[in-house]
Parts: C-alpha cells; structure tokens; sequence
C-alpha cells in the first residue's frame, strides 16, 4: 500500500491510498471501527466514511480507493505526519485483523 | 438550525436545474471560485469599493433568506432570530459565527472558521502577505441578521472587519457600527424568475441520474461542526447567487460608467470566473471519492466529460444546462434554458443591450477545455501550474461567441465553442 499526496491548493490536507485488491470494504470497516474509528452517516451509496482522530477517511467500495482528509485545524507542519500516522492505521487494519 | 428543518426549506426545481431555500436561489460553489470570484470584484472596483459592493450584495441577498427563515421557524425574538442565522450560516458552509448586538445594531461578529477567510489562509497564506480582510459576505450577512433581528431599517449598519484569519490574524472579527450604508437592491425570488421550457439535449438518459445521485448527495451535506463543508476535495458553500450577480453587474456597470475603455477587460475577467469555477469546482468534482463513488472511473471521452459537466451544473442549482450540438476536437454548443445570471439581470436591470451571462460563457469554453486536454485517467493534478497550462497564454485552442443571451431577451442563451487552432 502506497500513500498519496492528492496535489491542489490545500495546503496537505487531502491524501488517498488503496486497499489490496479483493478486500471486503465492510470487514474492514468494521475492523477500523473497532480500533476507534466512528462510522458517520452515509451520503452517499458506495461510499463509507469513518473519522479517526478528527480525521475523515473515505472508502469507495468499488475500487477499494481510500480518501484522507485532514483536520482543517491540523497546523501546517504537521499534516505530513498526520497524514502518516491515518495511513499507518490503516494498514494495520488492513494487515492485522481483529482488535 | 437542524438539518431536517433545513430540509424542510431547501428545494430544487428539476426542470430549471435550480435550487432554492425559500423564495431564496442559491448555488453551491468551491472556495477556489469564491476566492476567485470576490478577488475579482476588487481587481475591478478596487479593494476599498470592492468590499462596500460585496457587503450591500451579501447584506441584501442574506436579508431576504433570513426573512424567510424567520418567517417560516416563527423566530420572534432577537435572540431567537440570531441563534437561528447562526446556524442556517453554519449549515450552509460559510463557518461558525458568533453575533453579539444591542438593540440599535452595534456589535460585532467573531468567527474562528469563516470559510473565505479560512480557504485565502490555506491557498495563499503560506506565499502572501495580505492586507485586507476578505469576509465582506459575513459582514454583510452579519448586518441582514442583525437588522431583521432588531427589526432595523436596511441601509444604517455599517461593518469593518478589524481581524481576519487572512492577516494572519487568530480569528476574524467584524465591527458593526451606525452609518450611512448603501441603500437596499432589489433581490431576485423563485416566483420572479422566468425561464424557458426545459429542453433535451444529448446524452439525457446518462446525465439525469447522475444529476439525482447528486442532488441525493447535497441534500445531506451541511456545515460540520465549525460550520465548514469539506466534500470533493475542497471546501463547499451553498451561497446566494443573489450575490454573486449583483456584485458581477453592479461591478461591470460601474467599469462601464467610469472606464468605458477597459469595460472589455472586466468581461473577460468575470469570463475567467467561470474557466476557474469548471476546473476547480467542476474538475474535483470529477476526481473525486464521492464522484467515483457514484458514477466510476473517469474515462478519456470527450463525450462523457461534457455529459458529465452538464449534470454537476445541473446539480449546483446553475440552471438547465444542454448540449444539442457536439462534434468532439472540433465544436461543443452549450445551451441554457435557465442559468443563474440572466433572471437576475433582467429582473434588477431589465433587458440588456449586449450578453451579460459571463460565467456561464467562460463555464462553456472550460466544458471544450476539460473535454477535450485534460487525461482525466490519469486523475491530474487540479493545481495552478495545470490551470494555466490549460487556460493562460497562447495555447487555449478554443474560442466562444454568444448567439442568443437570455439576458438580451432571447429564449435561451447559447454559447458555440469553438476549436480555433
């Protein structure tokens, strides 16, 4: 699994990554949610969203696809590393099942 | 104001392609336009009028939302109407305020989170150095609330917003104080806009679900806890379209009046306005979880893209958008029905002497643009190095004329684009 900057005028605030191919997004959701993470209303259909640590994480469960968007209040020289630490979680969800 | 009572106000008019609180029109646009939009009206007027416009057109456009509000919540108290303004200005994306007010309308308003201050700071903050605050539409709002609240005549509150997170500053803050403001402009209303009959274009049967899947998906979204809406990658306001065009028409006809010789540099700077809207709004949109989501992977067609495009505008509440003519590299015809300019225009000014829809036209030639250059497989970066390698300098490729502008009175407006080199 790779992390990914996604480039705009944010200053770091939006990343993604993927999930391995075949992974069930609701397994893992449900594995995420047990590690902490608060599921919120959906908006959309194929689209989950969870928050971790003030985070908004996003997974389209077409394509296993897996949006991070940070705390707006995260301050600028910290972003990298938040992002860092939302996707190191998540790929202890994702390699490491269970609590 | 809860979302289910925010529900309860908000509609959309499916055969116009717009969208109401109320009486009240309104459309959702991306802080990259907002930014754009409001720099744009200083760069005409200058900084010191351009923030007077913007706050009468904020201040005259949120009066009537919140006048509907309150008559519909039966909010009869000053406290009671200002909780509720708070909120509905919270819910819409703008940020969290806090409005404090004696009775004659003195006051102030903080906010840790007003949305333009907040999106300047994090996409320009870190490379200027600015002097001027940028929360002219809070300051106006600000003004409607507390003048509906005290029940005050519009046109004696005046607003100088001494701290805004633009400067640097740790929150903005608005001074209200007695003066001599602008007097109050006519706002556009459902009932006094007119339109023609919806009409189909291509690709109808793939653009009108995508259009439901997105209605269903903004008829959920409202400001978090801050009062911020972060959805496509960007931050989001549902915002009054009132403002947008009476500070674009009331800018254009000052530059008219007063430099007549530059009128056609004001043109073309509102016409960017809408090349900014597609490639921001539209274009991250496109790119983004919530799009993927609903409709898949983007292809390389110039087809789908513009069909694509149509149904977000269609959704955004910017009217009824068509295209009955499209031959791909070569020309792309956009047609409106209904857009949001051209009732506003008419109903305040009446009928124009030459073609005022300048968003939506700059919005046509960014359709051909992002069609016809942008890899979207690719999932580019939306940033300003692409922007101006598309938009700026010798290499655009694509010219606009104007054949019909509903502003002029004709049926529909109609905008042929077409490849130049």
């Amino acid at each position: 699994m790779e992390l990914r900057r996604v480039v705009n005028c944010l200053k770091l605030l939006n990343w993604e990554t993927y999930l391995p191919e075949g992974c069930p997004v609701d397994d893992w959701s449900e594995r995420f949610v047990s590690r902490g993470a608060e599921r919120l209303p959906d908006r959309m259909p194929g689209l989950t969203r969870l928050r971790w640590k003030g985070h908004e994480v996003l997974v389209v469960e077409r394509s296993g696809r897996v949006a991070i968007r940070l705390d707006v209040d995260t301050p600028h020289p910290e972003r990298r590393h938040a992002a860092e630490r939302v996707f190191q979680m998540i790929v202890d969800v994702t390699r490491r099942p269970g609590p | 104001m809860d979302p289910d009572a925010i529900a309860a106000i908000r509609t959309h008019d499916d055969q116009r392609g717009l969208s109401f609180f109320g009486e009240t029109p309104y459309v959702y646009h991306c802080h990259h336009y907002n930014l754009f939009h409001d720099q744009t009206i200083d760069d005409v007027l200058g900084e010191e009028r351009g923030a007077q416009v913007r706050t009468a057109a904020a201040r005259d456009a949120f009066r009537q939302l919140l006048h509907d509000c309150f008559t519909a919540a039966r909010a009869q108290t000053p406290a009671e109407r200002i909780d509720l303004a708070q909120s509905l200005f919270a819910a819409m994306g703008h940020g969290k305020t806090a409005i404090e007010a004696d009775p004659d309308g003195q006051g102030r308003i903080t906010g840790s989170h007003l949305h333009y201050g907040l999106c300047w700071r994090e996409k320009y903050g870190q490379k200027v150095k600015r002097f001027d605050p940028v929360d002219a539409v809070t300051a106006g709002f600000g003004i409607a609330a507390i003048e509906l609240a005290h029940r005050l005549h519009s046109g004696e509150l005046m607003a100088v917003e001494k701290q805004c997170l633009a400067l640097r500053d740790p929150q903005c803050e608005i001074e209200l104080s007695r003066g001599e403001a602008p007097r109050p402009a006519e706002v556009l209303q459902k009932s006094t806009m007119r339109s023609s009959p919806a009409q189909k274009g291509l690709w109808e049967d793939q653009i009108e679900p995508i259009v439901q899947g997105l209605l269903q998906f903004l008829g959920g979204v409202a400001g978090d806890e801050r009062g911020l809406v972060q959805a496509f990658n960007v931050f989001v306001t549902a915002h009054l379209s009132n403002y947008y065009n009476a500070t674009i028409f009331e800018a254009m006809h000052e530059l008219e009046r007063t430099s007549p010789a530059v009128a056609g540099s004001g043109q073309k700077l509102f016409r960017e306005a809408g090349h900014v809207c597609v490639f921001n709004t539209f274009g991250n949109i496109l790119l983004s979880p919530e799009w993927e989501s609903l409709v898949g992977p983007l292809p390389d067609d110039p087809e789908a893209i513009t069909a694509f495009n149509l149904a977000i505008a269609r959704s955004l509440g910017f009217g009824h958008w068509l295209v009955p003519e499209f031959e791909v590299g070569k020309r792309l015809v956009l047609r409106t029905t209904t857009n949001y300019e051209a009732p506003f225009y008419i109903n305040r000014y009446g009928v124009a002497d030459r073609p005022r829809c300048y968003v939506t036209e700059g919005a046509a030639l960014a359709f051909a643009v992002l069609a016809h250059r942008v890899r979207w497989s690719s999932k580019p970066s939306l940033d300003q190095n692409f922007y101006d390698s598309l938009f700026r300098g010798a290499g655009l490729g694509w010219d606009t004329e104007v054949v019909k502008d509903q502003a002029r009175g004709d049926d529909v407006t109609e905008i042929v684009v077409t490849k130049t080199g």
